[in-house]
Order: C-alpha cells, then structure tokens, then sequence
C-alpha cells in the first residue's frame, strides 16, 4: 500500500506542477489578447480621431499632447479594468460567492487587496498603456511589451526580499534568460526607436515595477483570499480609481477639466466599446490566472510563464491587426520575424530553468539508470 | 464558547467567508483531509457551491504551496485514491492570527 501511496503522491505533485504552468502560460496568452485586443480599440471610431491629433465628432478641437498621452489612457485603463471587474463579478456570481466577496471587502486580506490594486491598476495600468500608446505611435507597439515583462523578474526579486521566497542560482539564471530573450523579441524593431518609443520603455518600465510589487504582494495576499474574489476586488478597485479618480484628475492636472464630459460621452457611444468589452474580457484570466499559476507553482515561476507575454503581446497584436486586418491597417502591422520566435524558445528555455533544477534532473535520470 | 446557535438558525450573511473558515479550521493544529474539512464545515455552508472535494482540494492544496499548510500525512481511501493530511504550521498558525484571526462564526 505504501507503494500505492508514494506513485500517486508523485502523480499528483507533478498535475499540480503542470496545472499551475498551464495556468500561467494561459494568463499570458490572455495577456496578449488583451493588449492586442486593447490596441485594436484604441484605433476604432472616435479614438483614432483622438490619437491622430485631429478635430474629432463633430468639429471638435484637436486634443493637446497630455490629455492624448494621460488622459486618454486612464479612460481607456478604467474601461478596460471595470469591464473586466463587471466579467469578474460574474464569474463569482456564477460560483455563488457573491456574499463572500462582499464579506472579504471589509476584511483585512480584502483592504491588502485593494491597496495592491492601487499599485496595479491606476499607477501601472495606466502607465503601461501610455508606454504603449506611446510606441504605436511611433510605429513599434510590441516593444514595450518585453519591457513590461521584467515585472517577472522584479516580482521575484521582490518576493525574495519581503518574503523570503526561495531564490536559488537556476531560478537567478532561468530570470536572466528569460529577460534576454524578452529584450531579442522587442529589440528587434528598435531600429524605429525615437524620442516617443523612449517614452514608451520608460512608462513600460513603471508599469513592470508596480506590475512586480503587486504581484509579490498580492499573490502573497491572495494566500487568504479565495483567488476568484480577490481578482473581483481588484479589478473593480482599479478600474473605479481609474475612471472616477485618475481620468477627472490627469484631465484638471492638464487644465482641461471641460473635456472629461465630453471624452467620457463619445467613449461610452463609440463603436469601439464592445472591443473595450472583449479586452476586458481577456483582462481578467491574464490577472486570475496569473494569481493562480502563482500560488499554484511559485510566483518565480509563475511569473515568468506569465511572462511569455512578451512574446503573446506581440504576437497577437500582430494576428488581430496584421494577419486578421481588423482594424483596416495591416500594413502598419507585419508579421513576427523569425528572431521574434526564436527570442520566444529562448524564453520557453529560461522558464524550464526556473521550474526545474537541471542539476536534479541529472541526479533523476543517473538514479533511474 | 458561550454563543450557541443552532446551526439552522445561522443564516449565511452571519458566516465569515467559506475560504476564511477552510484555513481557521486548522487552527487546533490537527490534521484534515479534504473531506474532513467538508464535513465539518457543511452544516453551516452546506449551502456553498464551493464546499465540494474537487473545489476544497484546490482551497488546500493552494494553502500549502503558499507555505501556510503542510502535507503531514498519506493514505487510501475505500475507493483506494490518494487522501493527503494537511496540519497547519507556525507561518500559518501566525497569519491567520493576524489578518483573520478575529473573524468568527461565533458557533
């Protein structure tokens, strides 16, 4: 019986390791439909108007650069975040844990939760879509991507210093091979590299710290929070502060308060909103996922599967506006060279350093011959 | 405990919630399998979609890779499947105390 016990014990220790995998490279990959779901609205009806600097509806003002480069962004973070905190709440709804939701909100685990979200959402959404805002319009919007994707490894080094998590040399290596190929994959358009991609990396880069700092935090939060509540608390959190606090302020900073009304009409009636719905949609498993394949295999290694977005991001930018032509500008958007997908194996790579010792595989595979 | 409540009478809005109660029942430093959680948490959250093996397993399962709880022990059940024991540890003994510690049922 003893035997009975140890092969299922070894059966059920590695489903739980690839179930967390699966999940995290699933976030990922949501991850990616979001951000390419995301740029496709962003291109739709009254927000091309906006972007391209141009009178917009009905022989309205050009919109000045900071209102176009923060403005906007918050309005299209809060859309995004409160239609995926809408998808979010269903799906505790579906579960039947509506009550629990409400509950955990007035506790301290669910308090933790929504200063994580203060941190995720308004400070490093918004800041990764000005990064990428910031690149598509200056032709390279998978750059950023990669750059956000350190979040994977300031996540982890994070973890290591609040909390102690493990941290070993093969976890240290998988992060910087990881981080290399990330750098492969966006790099390779660097050549368009201007003073507004710049900006892009430098948003993207605070995106990826707040991105990190959440997911140490959070992940380690969700510990006491079912993860399904806690993605409802944080996405509501964050889209709220996005829409209600950040998009009437940046407008005030601007000294344009008179355009919030007018932004917040045309956004909600543009032809763009259900795409607003569809990456909102993809928002929340890129977030629940990613707190699930965290808490499931490790937030070193479920960061960095979540990390392959740096090579989803692009990629499906890249399916919906080039290969499906469903924005109408394919040209704007070529396929992914073939360093693009070699950066991508070399990622697949620096995550099986993370998950697995090599060194215990040599000791496995000697012991078993 | 000086309120007793017949369980009957608790409605859930009177319930901490049901992942709250998953972890606190380890409290007493004892070991649980998932169906024992099950069947001690089900007079008050029978009601729960969520208090089923499959759903509970996850719960614990979560809460020992997150270092809260440990997989002390092993057997068959009469269906001859994996039964794994899971016992609360100092960690887990020490944040529940302090981010769930005064939540009750008070039953």
């Amino acid at each position: 019986m003893d035997q009975q016990v140890a092969i299922l014990r070894e059966q059920r220790r590695k489903s739980y390791l690839v179930r967390g995998i699966a999940f995290a490279i699933a976030s990922g990959m949501c991850y990616g439909l979001y951000t390419g779901t995301l740029t496709l609205a962003e291109t739709q009806g009254v927000w091309g108007e906006w972007f391209a600097g141009t009178e917009w509806g009905n022989g309205n003002p050009a919109l000045s650069a900071f209102v176009i480069t923060f403005v906007l962004a918050a309005l299209a973070a809060g859309i995004n975040d409160v239609f995926s905190g809408i998808w979010s709440v269903i799906v505790c709804a579906k579960n039947r844990q509506l009550g629990d939701l409400w509950k955990t909100i007035k506790t301290r685990p669910g308090l933790i939760m929504m200063v994580c979200a203060i941190v995720g959402g308004p400070l490093a959404t918004i800041a990764y879509i000005v990064g990428l805002n910031s690149a598509t319009s200056a032709g390279n919007p998978g750059v950023i991507v990669p750059i956000a994707a350190l979040n994977c490894a300031i996540g982890a080094i994070l973890g290591r210093v609040f909390f102690k998590q493990e941290l070993n040399g093969h976890k240290i290596v998988g992060i910087i091979i990881c981080l290399i190929a990330g750098a492969i994959i966006g790099g390779t358009s660097f050549a368009a590299l201007g003073p507004e991609a710049l900006l892009g990396c430098l948003f993207a880069f605070i995106a990826a710290f707040g991105w990190g700092f959440e997911g140490c935090v959070a992940g380690f939060g969700t510990i006491l929070i079912d993860y399904r509540i806690g993605i409802a608390i944080r996405q509501i959190t964050a889209g709220v502060l996005e829409l209600f606090v950040m998009f009437p302020l940046l407008a005030i900073l601007a000294g344009e308060a008179q355009v919030v009304p007018q932004l917040a009409a045309a956004a909600f009636t543009s032809p763009a909103l259900p795409i607003f719905m569809l990456s909102g949609f993809f928002a929340m498993p890129a977030f629940s996922f990613w707190y699930k394949g965290n808490s499931m295999c490790g937030a070193a290694l479920g960061m960095a599967c979540n990390g392959m977005y740096a090579f989803w991001g692009p990629f499906f930018i890249w399916v919906i506006m080039g290969l499906l032509n469903i924005g109408g500008m394919a040209a704007d958007y070529p396929p992914l060279s073939a360093i693009q997908w070699i950066g991508a194996l070399i990622m697949v790579a620096g995550i099986f350093c993370i998950a697995i010792n090599p060194a215990d595989l040599f000791k496995t595979s000697k012991g078993g011959a | 405990m000086t309120h007793t409540v017949a369980t009957n009478m608790v409605s859930t809005e009177d319930l901490m919630p049901l992942y709250y109660a998953i972890l606190k029942h380890f409290v007493d430093g004892q070991q649980y399998c998932t169906q024992d959680v099950i069947d001690a948490l089900k007079p008050l959250y029978g009601s729960y979609k969520l208090l089923n093996p499959k759903d509970v397993e996850e719960a614990l399962a979560t809460a020992k890779e997150n270092g809260l709880l440990d997989e002390v022990a092993y057997d068959l059940n009469d269906a001859g499947a994996l039964r794994v024991y899971f016992q609360m540890n100092d960690f887990g003994q020490d944040m529940v105390d302090r981010y769930i510690g005064k939540y009750s049922n008070l039953v």
